[in-house]
């Protein structure tokens, strides 16, 4: 049985998102994890072009955001990882945990840290990392080195 | 998902997931709790923090909907709408289909 890690990208907005997500997994895939994209459709089309010749992305899989929601069940996820940057996106981890029931793991980042985030997130037993980032990425990818040693 | 501009709609609030909750549960009587991921009909899933407030209007539905970039609206849509669409069933996407492999 093949275990996928959901990574899940919404509005990718944020200008340190694309990249750190192409990071996470790397990272994870370096692991010997499977994984699973599911992303609004422009984080797609970014993703898909910031690596173009699929040197990080290869056997990667990917699925709408909200497509996802209605097949999910069917693959053997393990983990989620979400990224959150937004309040929307703080729903999506929740309504994506609610369906699958796995432990999952967020990074709460931004120009600032919203702290209501991180306590809707907290109470719904996902664990948070957080970092004030926004155009420098290095915030974001030292906490996902931390998330991916302790995964 | 059935893209909800091929539907009439009205928003009526726009806001946070909890501020537009808290708007269906003040400003109407008919109220379902519902399950995030709750398909409540064809396409349309339930995108949010359970209980998720769903009100029962006449012939109408109103219920939180969130899009990744634009946030959460609460949207009104004549159930009606909801049977035309089932008239054109038939369509189904099979799972390899809605996923692709880089």
């Amino acid at each position: 049985m093949i275990l996928l890690i959901l990574v899940l990208i919404g509005c990718p907005e944020p200008p340190i998102l694309i990249p750190t997500a192409i990071y996470l997994v790397s990272q994870m895939k370096k692991k010997g994890y499977k994984i699973l994209i599911s992303a609004n459709f422009s984080a797609i089309k970014l993703l898909d072009i910031a690596d173009y010749d699929k040197y990080y992305l290869s056997d990667v899989g990917v699925i709408d955001i909200d497509k996802g929601l209605k097949i999910i069940k069917e693959f053997n996820i393990e983990k989620i990882i979400s990224f959150v940057n937004k309040d929307s996106e703080v729903s999506y981890t929740i309504t994506y945990k609610e369906i699958l029931n796995v432990p999952t793991y967020s990074i709460v980042f931004g120009k600032s840290i919203n702290q209501d985030f991180i306590k809707t997130l907290e109470e719904r037993d996902i664990k948070v990392y957080s970092a004030r980032a926004y155009h420098n990425p290095i915030p974001v990818v030292n906490i996902i080195d931390k998330l991916v040693e302790e995964i | 998902m059935a893209c909800i501009d091929k539907l009439n709609y009205e928003i009526l609030y726009k806001g946070s997931f909890k501020d537009c909750a808290n708007y269906i549960r003040k400003n109407f009587k008919n109220i379902v709790d519902k399950n995030a991921g709750e398909e409540i009909i064809e396409g349309i899933f339930l995108i949010g923090i359970s209980p998720i407030p769903v009100a029962y209007e006449d012939n109408y539905i109103i219920f939180p909907y969130t899009k990744p970039c634009y946030g959460t609206y609460v949207i009104k849509i004549c159930l009606d709408e909801f049977k035309k669409k089932d008239d054109k069933k038939g369509n189904k996407k099979s799972l390899l289909e809605l996923i692709k492999f880089w």
